[in-house]
Parts: structure tokens; C-alpha cells; sequence
């Protein structure tokens, strides 16, 4: 036999109360005679009396006592053959939604408190697992009947400013608790309904789905258009600002540059309507940062963060003797700010001098050590590329548009080019436009970095048809995003989304350390790769001998910030909850308890009555 | 403080005994004199005593000069040549003493109401005394000895005001049997039928003076022992119970185990028979009231047994 909630047994101590108020009752229990003269053949009790010599009425209380006392531990009886002590998997959300306040409390803290309620109607031989539905799921504790541990790392557990991957979550808790000799319950508190769930959870999982509200007024968007040349001053952006709730809302929304305000306005949204605002005149390069002055109950989506950067120009050397493609350049200085062109001859060329891209037309010298390079129909015995010969009229017919050299672009193709080298893709570099010739695809440009500099290289040449003038503009972005792709601006800030990891390279050989926006700090060692896992939304700080680099993390999440549940559900899970009689493998007995207990009261109230 | 008879309990006794249908039977009983009768003739005939003129022939006498010729036999003298003068029963006032205990221990147990019950009980010997018009008295033998006296009663029509005083008795103090009867005798020159309505829950001595004194002034004398159904049966009293003597005060343990239920109620028996051996060998009438049985089987059927009404 066991007991569903052996802690009711602690109402036992009531006997001692029963107890003393029967002594005491006894010891007042005084009863009035005519006279004493006919009782003097009765000896006066002096020792007996002061023994605990129960009455059967005070028999029928304590057992009255004791079977509500065993009919609240619910007792129950394990069929032979039945499972044993049942195991649990618990997932709490930790997306940036649990965050809302429900009132005085969080949908965290409510999950929470709701967990530990759970975990304390375990029996003490049930297992219980933790698992932490971040945007990275992990096991905060593993399979254990160390219950107080399960909920001290409970209590270690916060939410974070991302979307969680519930499904992730979910399939490491059922695999967990896929285990045919001992099977266990899946049981998830979230604030998601269970219609946002994967299907094959829905039945698998048991739910129980923490808030209602949807107050929220949140910014989805923040965007800065600057162009690779542009000047802070031609920059423009746009600040989206949605209202989730069913009713209309009210707030200020701050722009400020590096913690300079310089612009504040008030608005009011309709019932989940969306505002822009846009960004015009901005003051100054710098962070840009976004504000939202709006009490609503979810705070981590009202700041986002930008960046305007600050004007730095591009000099290319141009090594070439084509007097076309020097005023082709040269027209491309003029309409490009922040472009600038210094030209020499093949046999003047000693080195960069300061230039961030040298442009190598009809010549290969080696790779230059102090700058990027940009080989244009490169020819020559010194050449780094191999080349198997020339092909004319080649047709332009396909793109690598993940390259961020030719991010955004779309060439018009197929585009016809004149002549074209058979060069040899390296194994550092991919390839970025390619064509078929001779029943074999070749690569007409690629990219990839070689000897710590970015080097690409074009296999046809852009002076032979004036690939650069205006009727061929696609091929003119392409160019203008390869010289920037070439000399990569080195912003000492970035912006990130929460949830994302931006990787941190060329950072010195030495340790590094990360201050997180929660102002924690991790030292990594020289040798390793930074990267920064922004599970909170805000500034991150990675630095390394002298060099650092801020890192911004915004919470740009719509569905995330959509934090209204029409509905909620409670739902009993599937399998067998531990701590609560199974179906058919236990048996309880509280309810005859309870009516053993209500038999002896009737039989106790017919007894006092009748003593009376 | 004892507990008390309320108002309520005596009210409903009264009422009780005022019910039209019991009035009838009673009206149809009377009073038995033995030997207290006054000299003022009335309606109650004295046994042995004879008087010259009156409803019931008692004797005959021989003739003598003087005597009333009314009162001449005249068959007598037809059939046996003898002047013969008829006698009559004697026919005078019988007064009625009812003393009343109302000590503490008369209102205990509660259930019993025994003090309601002989108030209940004196009225219903008032009323047919009156019906015969014998005077009536109530005395409420008081702690102090002095008691209570209702005013001598002699007509019917004056029964509400013994019904009055009747209703403001309160069950209070210790008992006090023979002072408070020596005190009335004393006041009182009137002998006649003394009714004693008491539990006598005293030393044997206390009530033996007091009937002793009763009986040697020349009062027909009935101890009417008031007794109920909880004082004769302790049963529902607690197995550990601290009893209380209601006028006394005096607090006593018991553990009321079998034996000592039997040894109670055998201490309630001897209690019982030595009253009642008692008031045989002095002549004293002797009746047990019991307060279960009611107020009108005991008007009815006790108290003609035991030879106070007829």
C-alpha cells in the first residue's frame, strides 16, 4: 500500500489535540446530584482518575480522526504487476513571451510555482526530469529522485529574451521518456496553447498553458538603410511599432544616438495596428537606439538597437595601362562618395601604398601582402591562378547569391561577355558567377581569402566592353559589392538578433573576455573562437588585448511579442502521471475511507446524543 | 449555585393539574381524616366520632330526657317498643398542611423536576380540600428554617392565589426538615392532615425528628417521597464524572464503574426502605411520588392506596 499525499499523515498531530481537549473536557466534566449521602458507598477515585482511561465515545473520535486523516493521504494499492515508481519529464518555457506580467507576477513565476506544486506531488520513489526550453533546449537535470535538487536548478532557471524552440525541447524530453520498461509523462508549462505546437506533440505532451493577456506594444522592426559609401547624413531609417493588444494603446518612442536623445514623440495605435516611423536627418554616426516609454507587460521588445556607421573611404589602387578602364573608374569615383581611385602602371607597381584594394588588370603578380586584391582578367607567367585558355562569347548564366559579395543582387542572365579565361577555382575561394563552356561549367569570378586578406579575381575583363558603364549597371553593383566586400568595413559594432550567434574574428591572440547585458563576464582562452550566443537582448561586450567590439541584440520577434492566449488549457497528460494512482494499476481506497469516516460520525453524533 | 427549578417547569405542573379533565376526578375524591380534626364542624367525617344531627347515621342511643325528638327513631320504637335516638358521623374541618421541600436537591437532576412535580402534586390535594372546605396550607420549608406560608385557604374560589404562591417556589439551599417543621408548628395551632412532599435526602435523623414532631402535635402525617427516573438510575452519568452535591457544595470523584452503579442503587434502596419501615412502625403514611409516572396517577392511584384519599 502507499499513499498519493503521505504529508496528510502530518495531521496526525491533531490526536494530541483531541487528546488534551478530551482531558480537558474530562476535567471539567462536573455533574450536579441531589446529595452525596447516597454515593458515600461509592469510593472518591483519586489515582484512577488520573490515568488516560478513554471512553468509548472518545474511541469513536479518534478513529472518526484517523480514517479522514488516511482517507486525505489517499491511500491506494499497487496491483501485482503493475509499474513501479513512475518518472516525469518536465519542460518549462523559457522564451521571452514567459516574461509577461500577469499581474504581480511573471507567466515564468507562475510556471514556476506551478512546476514546483508538480514536482512536490511526486512520490518519493518518482523520478523527475528538468529540461529548460531556451532557444537552445538543455537538460538542467537529468533523470533523479533528488526532488530538492530538480528544484533548486528550478530556481536557478530564468527566461530569456529569444524564442524558445519548443520542438527541439520536446523531441530530447520524449526520447527521454521513451523508455518501454519504464515509461514517463512529458508534461510542458508554457504560455503557448497547444495549437502552436507541432502537431505530433499535441498528443503526446501534456500541457499546462500559463497566460492571457496581450498587452503589448512592442517595436518589430528598426531598420537603417546606409549604403557602403554613404555619409551618416544620406543614411534613412524605420521604426515599425505594433500594437498586439485587442484595444488601442498609447506610448512615446525615443530615438537617441550614443545615449543622445534627439528625438522623442508620442503616438497612439489602434487594436493591433502598426505605426512607422521614419528615420530622417539622423545627428551623428553611432549606436542608434530605440525606445519605447509604454508601461505594457511585456518590456524586453520596446528597445532595439541599429547602427549608423561613420563616413570612411575606400582607395583602390587600379595597377592596369587601360586608359578605358581608367576612365571608367574614374567616372565611377565621381558618382561614388567615399571611392577613391589612385592608378599605375604595371611597372611602377611596388605595393599597396596605403591603398585597402589593389585592382590588377591583364597582370598577376603575386598576392600583395599588406592589401586585398582584385584580379581583373589576370594573364601572365606569375600568375596565382591557373589558366587553361580562353573562351569567347561565354554567357553569364548563374550567380552565387549567398556570397555577401553579391548579396541583394539580382544580374539580369544570361549577359553575354565577349571572352572569358578558363581559370581554376582555388580551394580557398568560391565561385560567384559561372558559365558552361566546352560541356563543363567554369567560373567566370570568385572570392575567398588567402594569406589574411580577401582576394577574387574576374576571369573576363572589364575593359573590353565597357562592363562598367551604365547600361550595365547589374554588373557595376556587382563590382562596387566586390571592391566593399574586398576592404570589409571594420565597425567596432554589431547588430544581432536574440536567439542568433555572430561569431568574433580577428580578434588578437589573446584571452578574451564577453560582458553580456546582465553584466556577467566570461574569459575565454587565446586559442578560442568567440562567438556571441544572445539569449538576452543588449549590449555585449567582447574585448581582447585593447580591441574591442560591441555587440547589439535585439528582440525582433512577432510572434514572440504576440503574447495574448485567447484560451487557456490545462490538459492531463497522456501517460501516467507519477504521483497519482494510474488508472487500472492502483486501486485507491480514499473514497471508502471517507465513508467509513461518515458512518462513524453518524454513529457518533447517535452516541453523544444518546449520553446526553 | 445548585441549579434551579425554572418558572416554566412549575408553570407547566400547574397547568397540568388545572386541565378540566383531571379537575373531574378529583372533584370525586376526598380527603380521609384519622384524628386531627378541629372542633369546627365541616364536611369531612371523623371515624369513631359521633355528633347529634347529621347526614350519616352512625349509631343508635337509648332514649333520654332532653334529647331532641327529632331525632327519635320511630320504626324502632314501632317494631321493638324502645324509644332509640339516632347519632350521626361526625362531620368536621380537616385542614391540610402541605410542606413542600425546596431545598437545592429538589431541582436535581434537572430532568427529574421534582420540585415542579410536588408543586404540581399540592395543588392538586389543595383543590380537593377545598372542594370540601378544609382549610389549605402550603409551606415552603425554607433554607433558613423560617418558611414560606401561603395564607390559610378555606374556600374554593381562593385556589388561584395558592396557585400563585405555588408558582413563585424556587429550589435553593440546604435542606432543613426539622427546623423549618419545628418552626411551623410552632406558629401554627391548627393540627389536621400534614403532607410532607420531600425527597429526603437527609440523614435519617433529620427527618425522623421532623415527622416525630409532626406526628406529636397530633398531625395525620404522609411522607410523600419525591423521587425520579435519573435518581434512581445513574446509568447516563459519565464513567469519570466529579459529582456535585447540589446544596452542600462538596465536590466528590467517582470512577462509575458496574459495581459501583450496584452499590448505588442498593444504597437508594436501603435509603427508600428504612423511610418507609420507619413511618410504618410510627403510623406515618408512606408514599413514593415518582415523578415518571405523573401527576395524576399519583392523585389517582397512589395516594387513595396508601389511604390519604379516597
Amino acid at each position: 500500500m502507499a499513499f498519493v499525499n503521505p504529508a496528510a499523515w502530518l495531521f496526525g498531530a491533531l490526536l494530541g489535540v483531541l487528546i488534551a481537549l478530551y482531558l480537558w473536557e474530562r476535567s471539567r466534566r462536573r455533574v450536579d446530584v441531589p446529595s452525596l449521602l447516597l454515593w458515600h458507598t461509592v469510593p472518591e477515585a483519586i489515582v484512577r482518575t488520573s490515568r488516560f482511561r478513554p471512553d468509548w465515545l472518545f474511541v469513536l473520535q479518534c478513529l472518526l480522526l484517523l480514517t479522514l486523516i488516511a482517507g486525505l493521504a489517499d491511500p491506494y494499492f499497487v496491483r501485482p504487476g503493475a509499474a513501479g515508481p513512475g518518472r516525469a519529464v518536465f519542460v518549462l518555457d523559457l522564451s521571452a513571451s514567459m516574461q509577461a506580467r500577469e499581474g504581480r507576477e511573471t507567466r515564468f513565476d507562475l510556471a514556476r510555482a506551478a512546476l514546483r506544486h508538480r514536482v512536490a506531488e511526486l512520490g518519493s520513489d518518482d523520478e523527475a526530469m528538468l529540461i529548460g526550453a531556451g532557444p537552445r533546449p538543455r537538460v538542467v537535470s537529468a533523470f533523479t529522485h533528488d526532488h530538492a535538487e530538480v528544484l533548486r536548478r528550478l530556481a536557478a532557471l530564468e527566461p530569456v529574451d529569444a524564442r524558445a524552440n519548443l520542438d527541439a525541447a520536446l523531441a530530447i524530453a520524449t526520447r527521454a521518456a521513451e523508455q518501454p520498461e519504464r515509461p514517463a509523462s512529458v508534461e510542458l508549462f508554457t504560455d503557448a496553447p497547444r495549437e502552436q505546437l507541432a502537431p505530433r506533440w499535441r498528443d503526446r505532451v501534456s500541457l499546462v498553458q500559463i497566460g492571457e493577456t496581450d498587452d503589448n506594444l512592442a517595436i518589430e522592426g528598426l531598420q537603417v538603410t546606409q549604403g557602403r559609401f554613404q555619409d551618416y547624413r544620406d543614411a534613412h531609417g524605420y521604426v515599425a511599432v505594433r500594437n498586439f493588444a485587442h484595444r488601442e494603446a498609447h506610448g512615446v518612442l525615443t530615438l537617441q544616438v550614443d545615449d543622445t536623445t534627439f528625438s522623442r514623440r508620442g503616438f497612439s495605435l489602434g487594436p493591433r495596428a502598426v505605426g512607422g516611423f521614419p528615420l530622417q536627418d539622423l545627428p551623428a554616426p553611432g549606436v542608434l537606439r530605440a525606445s519605447l516609454d509604454v508601461d505594457d507587460a511585456l518590456a524586453v521588445d520596446n528597445v532595439a538597437y541599429a547602427y549608423v556607421r561613420p563616413v570612411r573611404p575606400l582607395r583602390v589602387l587600379a595597377v592596369t595601362e587601360s586608359p578605358s578602364l581608367q576612365g571608367e573608374l574614374q567616372r565611377i569615383a565621381r558618382a561614388t562618395p567615399n571611392l577613391q581611385f589612385t592608378f599605375a602602371a604595371p611597372s611602377e607597381y611596388a605595393g599597396a601604398a596605403g591603398a585597402d584594394v589593389v585592382l590588377f588588370h591583364r597582370v598577376a603578380p603575386p598576392f600583395p601582402t599588406d592589401a586585398a586584391s582584385l584580379y581583373v582578367a589576370p594573364d601572365g607567367d606569375a600568375t596565382p591562378f591557373a589558366a587553361h585558355g580562353t573562351f569567347t562569347a561565354v554567357p553569364i548564366l548563374d550567380w552565387n547569391a549567398q556570397h555577401p559579395a553579391l548579396a541583394g543582387l539580382q544580374p539580369e542572365l544570361p549577359f553575354a561577355l565577349t571572352a572569358a579565361r578558363d581559370l581554376d577555382v582555388p580551394p580557398w575561394a568560391d565561385a560567384l558567377l559561372t558559365s558552361r563552356a566546352d560541356g563543363r561549367p567554369i567560373a567566370l569570378a570568385f572570392a575567398g581569402e588567402h594569406d589574411g586578406y580577401r582576394r577574387a579575381a574576374l576571369a573576363f575583363d572589364l575593359a573590353t566592353d565597357t562592363l562598367l558603364s551604365a547600361d550595365h549597371v547589374n554588373l557595376l553593383l556587382v563590382f562596387l559589392n566586390l571592391l566593399d566586400w574586398l576592404a570589409p568595413a571594420t565597425d567596432t559594432v554589431r547588430i544581432m538578433r536574440t536567439g542568433d550567434v555572430e561569431v568574433v574574428d580577428h580578434l588578437p591572440a589573446r584571452p578574451r573576455h564577453i560582458i553580456d547585458p546582465h553584466q556577467h563576464e566570461t574569459t575565454l582562452p587565446a586559442d578560442t573562437s568567440v562567438s556571441v550566443d544572445a539569449e538576452y537582448a543588449g549590449e555585449y561586450r567582447v574585448a581582447a588585448d585593447g580591441t574591442s567590439l560591441r555587440v547589439f541584440a535585439n528582440f525582433l520577434d512577432a510572434e514572440e511579442s504576440d503574447i495574448g492566449r485567447a484560451t487557456q488549457s490545462t490538459s492531463n497528460p497522456p501517460a501516467p502521471r507519477p504521483g497519482a494512482p494510474a488508472p487500472g494499476s492502483q486501486r485507491g481506497v480514499g473514497a471508502w475511507l471517507y465513508a467509513v469516516a461518515a458512518a462513524l460520525m453518524l454513529l457518533e453524533w447517535f452516541a453523544a446524543r444518546r449520553s446526553t | 449555585m445548585p441549579p434551579n427549578a425554572s418558572t416554566a417547569d412549575l408553570g407547566t405542573a400547574l397547568r397540568s393539574v388545572s386541565a378540566p379533565h383531571l379537575l373531574r376526578k378529583l372533584d370525586r375524591l376526598r380527603f380521609v381524616a384519622q384524628h386531627s380534626v378541629t372542633q369546627r364542624p365541616g364536611n369531612t367525617p371523623v371515624a369513631r366520632a359521633t355528633q347529634a344531627s347529621g347526614l350519616e347515621l352512625a349509631s343508635h342511643k337509648a332514649y333520654a330526657p332532653g334529647d331532641d325528638l327529632r331525632y327519635l327513631d320511630w320504626n324502632a320504637y314501632g317494631r321493638l317498643d324502645q324509644r332509640l335516638i339516632k347519632t350521626f358521623r361526625a362531620e368536621r374541618e380537616a385542614p391540610v398542611h402541605l410542606l413542600i421541600d425546596t431545598s437545592a436537591s429538589m431541582a436535581v437532576p434537572e430532568a427529574d423536576g421534582k420540585l415542579a412535580f410536588a408543586v404540581g402534586l399540592a395543588a392538586g390535594l389543595a383543590y380537593i380540600a377545598l372542594r370540601q372546605n378544609n382549610p389549605v396550607r402550603v409551606v415552603a420549608l425554607a433554607p433558613d428554617g423560617a418558611g414560606r406560608l401561603s395564607p390559610l385557604l378555606r374556600h374554593a374560589q381562593r385556589l388561584p392565589e395558592l396557585i400563585q404562591f405555588l408558582a413563585t417556589l424556587e429550589a435553593r439551599g440546604t435542606t432543613r426538615l426539622d427546623d423549618g417543621v419545628d418552626a411551623y408548628v410552632r406558629s401554627t395551632h391548627l393540627p389536621g392532615t400534614a403532607v410532607v412532599l420531600s425527597d429526603f435526602l437527609v440523614e435519617p435523623s433529620v427527618y425522623e425528628h421532623a415527622l416525630d414532631h409532626l406526628r406529636g402535635r397530633g398531625y395525620d402525617v404522609l411522607a410523600l417521597r419525591v423521587i425520579g427516573r435519573e435518581e434512581r438510575d445513574p446509568s447516563t452519568l459519565p464513567r469519570q464524572v466529579r459529582l456535585h452535591d447540589a446544596e452542600s457544595g462538596v465536590e466528590r470523584l467517582v470512577d462509575l464503574t458496574a459495581a459501583h452503579r450496584a452499590a448505588y442503587a442498593r444504597a437508594l434502596d436501603g435509603h427508600l426502605a428504612r423511610l418507609k419501615g420507619w413511618c410504618a412502625a410510627r403510623t406515618i403514611g408512606y408514599a413514593t411520588a415518582d415523578t415518571a409516572a405523573g401527576i395524576e396517577a399519583c392523585l389517582l392511584a397512589e395516594l387513595p392506596r396508601v389511604g390519604l384519599l379516597q
